[in-house]
């Protein structure tokens, strides 16, 4: 069936609590998802108001990786994502989706997309499913199965006879997901999927996103939890001002070049400028180019080396140093009047 | 063509309740036949033509709104992230209309059959006329349709007015060209000017260029929306 194997709130296989990177060579991956120079810009009726959401827009996702896409507000996020539904064309650049143009009709039967703030018809929850199933061009007990496996896949199944006009905003975001998942999709398309989300929900949908990954499938999740992007992607991308700043895997992003972390023990705190105790160990960093000497240092004082690692940064800490802390309120606030 | 039928019955699901209101107006008008059948026929026909004018303006109702609450309400985003073109869903907005407004029609017709045609009320000529009723709101559903993808809807409720006013007068005037340009007053003006003694004056061709039309608006509508840009901000 499809929808990632059913529901994930009751299966027994084990928990993902990492990314759990596949071996993958860079460039050899077919690319599902492929932005290639894109420009947008919005601007207003008379044309003399302009504004640049999207400006030499680069960008690949290759398939079965999970993808993080981050950035502020109104860096150019969900742009990026209706330009590769089709939802508006750029004004310059080139992309594809699963090797097809950006808003080739046939090709999103292929996709799954959840909008940010997903707002669904007001239907039965099973009817509603189906509904969205029948448009994805599922008929018969093809449609029935998939609507059904699609409920169970967010928890929803025992709601399914409820009108979703009764249903808290968690619950239609999962409604949202479970549309996104009718049609057995190759590539998941997520704009802020957890943003409703209490914590326990949370942690399915991430479950669920790894279980895709393991099918084969390829998610494109846009979200402003970074701890849930650090939990589940294989590469990131950060987006500012409508220009993608770094890309890479977590792991690359994550770890600085010129500073490692050292453990030792059975050494005087004071050996080391800024060293914490632990326990019986003592934890400090230090520049690559002197680590050489610090481990030196160590064993002349009859201490014994625990661990050397290189300095990780979180990824909210790569997120701020890259953004520059640019909220991008007014601009987004600018280019939501500029498009309606 | 499945996916368009779905967005039809979607559409009209959407639209029972503005639909119970207007049949409530019919439902109306039939008691008022029922229960006060001394009044008179011309009282039940006077009505009856309120009708046929109020069931045009329904068309342009549905029509100014349809895209506009989709695309406010952001559900639209779930509908066209399915494989369906944009011609496909207003080609689908479209036939939901005609089927709210064909019910409406329907409805009007059986009650003018019963009520008129108690008073020698021309039957036959009565089925025409709703035939050519339904064309015109139709025709005015997917002129509107196609406004409103590029104006709100009050914007695209007056150009509809306009558009469809301008030929109705210079037709008015005896202008025989402009009788098939937008021809929503040709088709409805018999059932307007309706009497138990004149002779109905139906045009088959109206009909049919009526149909051509809202096919053509039809094409329009989906050749404006695709080209536009879906830019929903989230709130």
């Amino acid at each position: 069936m499809p929808t990632c194997a059913g529901n994930v709130n009751r299966s027994p296989e084990p928990i993902f609590t990492g990314s759990a990177p596949a071996i993958r060579i860079k460039g050899l991956m077919p690319r599902v998802l492929d932005y290639k120079e894109i420009v947008k810009e919005y601007h207003s009726w008379s044309g003399r108001r302009r504004i640049r959401a999207l400006a030499g827009f680069d960008l690949s996702v290759e398939r079965g990786e999970i993808f993080g896409f981050l950035g502020p507000n109104g860096a150019g996020k969900s742009t990026a994502i209706h330009l590769a539904m089709g939802f508006m064309k750029p004004s310059a650049g080139s992309g594809h989706m699963l090797g097809m143009p950006f808003g080739h009709v046939a090709t999103r039967r292929r996709v799954g997309f959840l909008a940010e703030n997903v707002a669904l018809y007001q239907r039965r929850a099973g009817t509603a499913i189906r509904f969205y199933g029948g448009l994805s061009g599922l008929h018969g007990q093809a449609l029935e199965g998939a609507a059904r496996a699609a409920l169970e896949a967010v928890d929803m199944q025992a709601e399914s006879g409820r009108n979703l006009g009764q249903f808290s905003r968690g619950m239609v975001q999962r409604m949202g997901l479970a549309q996104a998942l009718v049609n057995d999709p190759e590539l998941l398309i997520l704009d802020e999927p957890t943003s409703a989300l209490d914590p326990a929900a949370r942690v399915a949908v991430r479950e669920l996103l790894l279980r895709c990954r393991t099918q084969g499938k390829t998610v494109f999740l846009s979200s402003h939890l970074l701890s849930e992007v650090e939990l589940v992607c294989d590469r990131v991308a950060i987006l500012s001002r409508g220009r993608v700043v770094r890309t890479g895997t977590l792991r690359s992003l994550l770890e600085t070049t010129d500073q490692v972390e050292i453990v030792a023990q059975a050494i005087p705190l004071v050996l080391f400028a800024a060293a914490v105790a632990e326990d019986a160990r003592v934890r400090f960093s230090v520049p690559k180019s002197g680590q050489r000497e610090a481990l030196e240092r160590i064993w002349a004082a009859g201490g014994e080396v625990i661990s050397v690692n290189p300095v990780r940064r979180s990824l909210e800490e790569l997120f701020l140093e890259l953004t520059g802390g640019d909220s991008g309120n007014g601009r987004e606030l600018a280019q939501k009047g500029n498009a309606q | 063509m499945r996916p368009v039928l779905l967005i039809a019955g979607n559409f009209a699901r959407e639209q029972r309740w503005p639909l119970f209101f207007l049949l409530l107006w019919v439902l109306g008008w039939a008691l008022f036949g029922l229960l006060d059948p001394e009044r008179g026929p011309e009282d039940a026909l006077m009505i009856f033509r309120q009708l046929a004018v109020y069931s045009v303006t329904f068309g342009v109702f549905f029509g100014s709104s349809a895209v506009q609450a989709d695309q406010r309400s952001r559900r639209v985003l779930a509908v066209l992230s399915k494989g369906i073109s944009r011609a496909q869903y207003i080609l689908g907005l479209l036939t939901g209309m005609g089927l709210v407004l064909g019910v409406f029609c329907l409805c009007m017709g059986f009650t003018a059959t019963w009520l008129l045609g108690r008073f020698g009320f021309n039957i036959g000529s009565l089925w025409f006329g709703m035939l050519a009723l339904w064309t015109a709101c139709l025709l005015t559903a997917s002129l509107t349709l196609a406004l409103s993808t590029f104006l709100p809807p009050l914007f695209a409720a007056i150009a509809t007015g306009t558009l469809a006013g301008i030929p109705a007068l210079l037709a008015f005037r005896g202008d025989t060209v402009s009788k098939f340009v937008i021809p929503v007053y040709g088709l409805v003006e018999p059932l307007i000017a309706a009497s138990f003694t004149a002779t109905w004056h139906f045009r088959p061709l109206l009909v049919l260029v009526g149909w051509i039309e809202t096919v053509l608006f039809w094409m329009i509508a989906s050749w404006i929306f695709s080209r536009r840009d879906l830019a929903v901000a989230a709130e």
